[in-house]
């Protein structure tokens, strides 16, 4: 999923020129805070979290290798971010529960809107996103939404690609199983 | 039928949820703050460089020479008391 037209961006990163900074952002921060948004399912941490991702990149532009793939780099550090934090988190009994509570209720997204099918059916994939355990989310939000290839995602996870296959096969169950539940539910009685 | 290929309907499905924008004010706080950390850490290049070298060269070679120095001379001044 390398984008070749991003070499000059990277080196441009690298001569530290605040408008390839600019660039990068304009094309990542929407697929980045997302990702995160979708996640950790708190809008306050997702904040915290994409400032981090992006003056990492800030501070470390001038360190990037010629070679860099800058979208694997952005969703590697925002991915490590959330579980640096979800293991501070942990050490914090308060808000234990709140991070493993499957029961909260789904990120804020934007309204879709609720006549159109095709909308009804997002809100459905939010839902059921947002009721996954933690590990399927991040799996399915790298490799479905993000478009990443799998090897691509099994290096920025650091495990194997046959366990990512696993976890992926795993996840995609989960899921199926959730969008029927909600499905069942929306079914009038 | 390559790993890729096997029904990936589920999948296509999660890449119509696409990016979600991050509120106006953050966007622009974040876009400042990155902004202001590049060019500081680009203007302090040189400087970041010359602190490098002396904590990794600098340093360690004007302890070697003190400690080379001071031996020579306890030395000396040691054998001199017993001529």
């Amino acid at each position: 999923m390398r984008d070749p037209t991003e070499r000059p961006l990277v080196d441009s990163l690298r001569r530290g020129e605040a408008s390839a900074f600019d660039a990068v952002y304009a094309k990542y921060r929407g697929r980045i805070y997302g990702f995160l948004l979708r996640l950790c399912r708190r809008p306050d941490v997702a904040e915290d979290l994409f400032q981090e991702t992006f003056l990492k990149l800030a501070r470390n532009a001038p360190r990037l290798a010629e070679d860099t793939d800058v979208a694997a780099w952005l969703f590697t550090v925002a991915r490590n971010a959330w579980v640096s934090h979800r293991r501070w988190s942990m050490l914090d009994v308060s808000r234990l529960v709140a991070i493993e509570d499957d029961a909260l209720p789904a990120a804020k997204v934007p309204d879709p809107d609720a006549r159109a099918d095709a909308a009804r059916a997002m809100e459905r994939m939010e839902h059921a996103m947002g009721s996954l355990p933690a590990a399927s989310r991040e799996v399915l939000l790298l490799v479905g939404v993000e478009g990443f290839e799998q090897e691509e995602v099994a290096a920025m996870l650091g495990i194997k690609y046959d366990a990512l296959r696993q976890r992926l096969t795993r996840a995609r169950a989960q899921l199926a199983e959730r969008l029927a539940m909600v499905e069942t539910l929306e079914v009038p009685a | 039928m390559s790993p890729h290929e096997q029904n990936d309907d589920d999948l296509r499905a999660l890449r119509e949820l696409g990016p979600i924008e991050p509120p106006r004010e953050l966007a622009d706080r974040v876009r400042r703050q990155g902004r202001a950390e590049l060019e500081a850490v680009s203007a302090g290049g040189w400087l970041t460089l010359a602190t490098r070298a002396w904590t990794l060269v600098g340093l360690p070679a004007a302890l070697v020479a003190t400690v080379v120095a001071y031996l020579s001379w306890a030395v000396t001044s040691a054998s001199a008391l017993y001529r």
